[in-house]
């Protein structure tokens, strides 16, 4: 009976820790498998629209196989049927509500026994710029968390300093001992990794294991990008949000030459402001994105220039 | 005019053999008016009777957890208490980290208390000692109390506080571990463990103490629990459940067992409500728990790390009693002498020996018929034993979640496979015609009957593993053990425990019928609606 169970992976983590990103970065790699994801919010789901087949009130059918619903009361059911209909490989599901990765247990435990589907594994995403900064008890929520889970992904590694990386994995390791850690930047993180046989034994001394996933995305640089229209920027600007996880820049407008406006982009949230203090008068941008969705000529066009600089090369400082 | 309220549309799970499988149920007000086929009960049902079609879902009784501390568990587990249990802290170490961090985040003056430490479920467990305790926190009250209650370890601030000292005298029924110098190490256990937390508790205030035990209230009657208990009642706890009565929070129905420690204790005969809060009896130690070492056993301990290094019991432990033989018999005499229903908290088989022994002396000099004399939790009750409390009369109530709780340490580390499999033998005693009840005694495990019942049916602990097949109760005689015998065993069957014609109109609507339900998901059945003296209380949607 086991042995059709389909196994699930759920989900938890604080709001905005990367929960969704992170689902994003896994569906990518089905490689021929069939995933069915269960996310609060599907249209924070970065798909690709080549890649959408149908579009349903709740629920996205992509050309690859997989499926990705809205969460909502009716999980167990949902699930129940896709068993019965076209089980899938996998199911991974974002615990919503409290962050606890137990949370989904009981549900699981139910479809368990009716040999339909089984937790797999409990996967926790920990903010790592946001954890220094709560309190006390929010502080305290996440740790039993992540104790409670079977492995924490330390994500947005990149946006705190290495002292501050080594404070967060020893309290984890003290304080969720068995536990596996990873640290990623944007969810980066290879499907093996969340698999059982991608999961070191509870008693292993040492459950760090890096993860270094680079070979997933890529990053491109532009310099001596001339004066953009308007037009041309929100161009950019959706072409940004379509193919990359994150862009930054500085870029000057041809409506407002004498002001540099710096460009971020950190997940869907595109931000242009002008820059105060500009002594450098050049543009520039850096976007990275994965490796099957970055399209440098598309950039390229829409930047007006010819490539000066545009060499793959590892995020990962 | 009296509101009444007519059920159908699901099945009606009585529990009352005179009354099997009904279609409809009237209720009159508080009370349970008529049970049986639909056209009838709508032909009694007066013209407004407000009709609820259960839709497929299941009616019971409402349901009865008969030994637990409501109140008390909001003030043990409730916050500021730093919850460190196992299930949430997984090691020694990590308990200290998380120590280590509460410390740091202390304000001066504050009292510090930890809830959870298990020297059988904390990895790499040591006893902690006030000398280690005072290096984490010199300067403020912190105290680290067990899972089981029994033992609090406290840092020198924490003994000051509590104004224990080298020449406080260790009260009858408590330890408290010394130097040679009588200076206190650092750990007590028993009835001064549950003094020394109310100076952590006092210095918190009641606004913590209203708002926790809400939230405790809430946790009984969202699992459909309309009657609970509060074993070691104390007198002044009565303001807190009036208040909440004043209140009109969904409390369940309290029978109230009074905490005797001394013979000379004042018992005040009360019924609020009315059978909203009673004084039901009293309760006594006469052992601890078998998790300190703390209960009187004819068989020794296993001996290992665990038993020796971690709980610090000599090779051969077999315990002993919480107070001595005669102090012990005086309370028990004063208590019954005054008409009281007795409660005795019972753990080792020979602790049942010397009770029950007892329990006879006093019967054949006062015979008193229908006495109900409960022994509680009843770890290593044996078969004889069980026997011998029918033909006494007296009843066990059974604290099943240690098997899913503790049942890997149980048989492993403290007592090996031959006891474990007859670890708290609700199912002989059931089987045997005792009417038996099941506990969750929160705050030890949280209130939830349908675990209760699932623990009692399938013996399995947390991990997996079937602790004492033949123990295993059926579904029926689990239900009646959080039902109508639970009712029988807080001496209230004449008015709880069945949907029966004249009873009080508590319910719990279930989505699946337990009666039906494989029994390793009977916990997960999903408690819809929650009924109090014919008015809902609760409902799952809100």
């Amino acid at each position: 009976m086991m042995d059709n169970s389909v196994p699930t992976y759920s989900f938890g983590g604080f709001l905005g820790a990367g929960k969704t990103t992170l689902i994003n970065h896994l569906l990518r790699q089905a490689d021929g498998r069939r995933f069915v994801v269960f996310v609060n919010d599907f249209g924070a789901l970065n798909i690709d629209y080549d890649l959408i087949e149908t579009v349903e009130a709740d629920r996205i059918a992509l050309s690859n196989g997989c499926v990705c619903c809205s969460l909502n009361d009716d999980l167990v059911q949902s699930m129940v049927e896709f068993c019965r209909s076209d089980p899938p490989d996998a199911f991974m599901i974002e615990a919503s509500g409290v962050a606890n990765p137990r949370a989904l247990d009981a549900s699981l435990q139910a479809l368990a026994q009716a040999g339909l589907a089984h937790a797999q594994s409990r996967v926790y995403v920990l903010d790592a710029d946001q954890f220094g900064g709560l309190d006390y008890a929010d502080t305290e929520d996440l740790v039993d968390h992540a104790a409670a889970s079977d492995l924490v992904v330390v994500n947005k590694s990149d946006l705190v300093d290495s002292e501050r990386m080594s404070e967060i994995t020893a309290l984890l390791a003290r304080s969720a001992p068995r536990v596996n850690l990873h640290k990623t930047s944007y969810g980066q993180l290879s499907f093996a990794c969340i698999e059982p046989a991608g999961l070191k034994v509870a008693s292993d001394a040492a459950p760090f294991c890096e993860t270094v996933n680079a070979e997933a995305f890529e990053t491109y640089s532009f310099d001596g990008i001339p004066l953009l229209s308007q037009t041309r920027l929100n161009d950019l600007a959706d072409a940004l949000k379509t193919m990359c996880l994150r862009a930054k820049g500085v870029v000057r407008l041809a409506e407002e030459p004498d002001t540099a406006f710096q460009v971020q982009l950190v997940g869907q949230r595109l931000d242009v402001r002008p820059l105060e203090i500009s002594s450098d008068r050049s543009s520039r941008l850096v976007a990275i994105g994965w490796l099957d969705t970055i399209d440098p000529n598309i950039l390229e066009n829409l930047l007006g220039i010819d490539p000066i600089s545009s060499s793959p090369h590892d995020h990962h400082a | 005019m009296t509101a009444s309220t007519l059920f159908f549309g699901g099945d009606i799970v009585t529990v009352d053999p005179g009354h099997p499988a009904p279609d409809a149920v009237l209720v009159s007000g508080d009370r349970i008016a008529h049970v049986g086929d639909l056209q009838s009960a709508r032909s009694l049902a007066p013209p407004d009777t407000q009709e609820i079609d259960l839709q497929g879902s299941v009616l019971l009784p409402g349901l009865i957890d008969a030994h637990s501390h409501p109140l008390w568990a909001a003030k043990t587990r409730g916050a500021p208490v730093v919850d460190v249990r196992a299930e949430t802290v997984p090691t020694f170490d990590a308990v200290l980290a998380k120590i280590e961090r509460r410390v740091a985040a202390a304000q001066l003056g504050e009292h510090l208390l930890f809830f959870g430490l298990d020297a059988q479920l904390h990895e790499g467990f040591r006893t902690l000692s006030r000398d280690m305790l005072d290096a984490l926190a010199p300067d403020i009250p912190l105290g680290v109390q067990t899972s089981n209650c029994h033992a609090l370890y406290m840092n020198s601030a924490g003994f000051d506080a509590c104004g224990i000292g080298p020449d406080t005298p260790t009260p009858t029924g408590s330890v408290i571990e010394r130097d040679a110098k009588g200076n206190p190490t650092g750990k007590i256990a028993e009835a001064i463990t549950w003094k020394a937390v109310e100076t952590f508790y006092e210095a918190w205030g009641d606004d913590r103490l209203n708002s926790e035990f809400k939230a405790t209230i809430d946790a009984f009657i969202s699992n459909g629990i309309t009657t609970t208990t509060e074993h070691l009642y104390l007198p002044f706890y009565k303001s807190y459940y009036l208040r909440a009565l004043k209140q009109r929070w969904p409390m369940p129905r309290i029978a109230a067992y009074q905490q005797a420690v001394t013979p000379d204790m004042a018992v005040e005969d009360m019924n609020i409500g009315p059978d909203r809060l009673w004084m039901a009896g009293v309760k006594i130690h006469a052992d601890g728990s078998p998790f300190i070492g703390n209960i009187w056993l004819t068989k020794p301990y296993l001996t290992n790390d665990v038993t020796q290094i971690r709980m610090g019991l000599a090779p051969g432990h077999t315990g002993g009693t919480n107070y001595p033989a005669a102090f012990f018999e005086d309370m028990v005499r004063a208590y019954v002498s005054q008409g009281w229903q007795m409660t005795i908290h019972t753990q080792g088989d020979r602790t049942i020996d010397m009770v029950l022994d007892l329990l006879e002396k006093v019967l054949s000099e006062a015979p008193r018929p229908d006495h109900r004399f409960r022994l509680e939790h009843c770890a290593l009750m044996r078969d004889d034993q069980i026997d011998r409390c029918i033909s006494m009369g007296v009843l066990g109530s059974f604290f099943i979640n240690h098997i899913t709780h503790w049942g890997a340490p149980i048989e492993d580390v403290l007592f090996g496979p031959k006891r474990a499999a007859h670890y708290v033998p609700a199912g002989s005693a059931a089987a045997q015609g005792m009417r038996i009840s099941l506990h969750a005694d929160t705050p030890m495990t949280d209130p939830s009957c349908l675990e209760l019942m699932q623990a009692a049916m399938t013996r399995k602990t947390k991990e997996g593993r079937c602790v004492g097949p033949d123990e295993r109760m059926t579904v029926e005689a689990a239900l009646r053990a959080v039902t109508i015998d639970a009712a029988y065993q807080i001496c209230k069957e004449d008015v709880l425990g069945s949907i029966t014609p004249g009873k009080y109109a508590d319910f719990a609507v279930l989505a699946r019928n337990p009666l039906s339900e494989p029994k390793d998901s009977i916990a997960e059945i999903k408690v819809l609606e929650t009924w109090l003296a014919g008015q809902k209380v609760w409902s799952h949607d809100g």
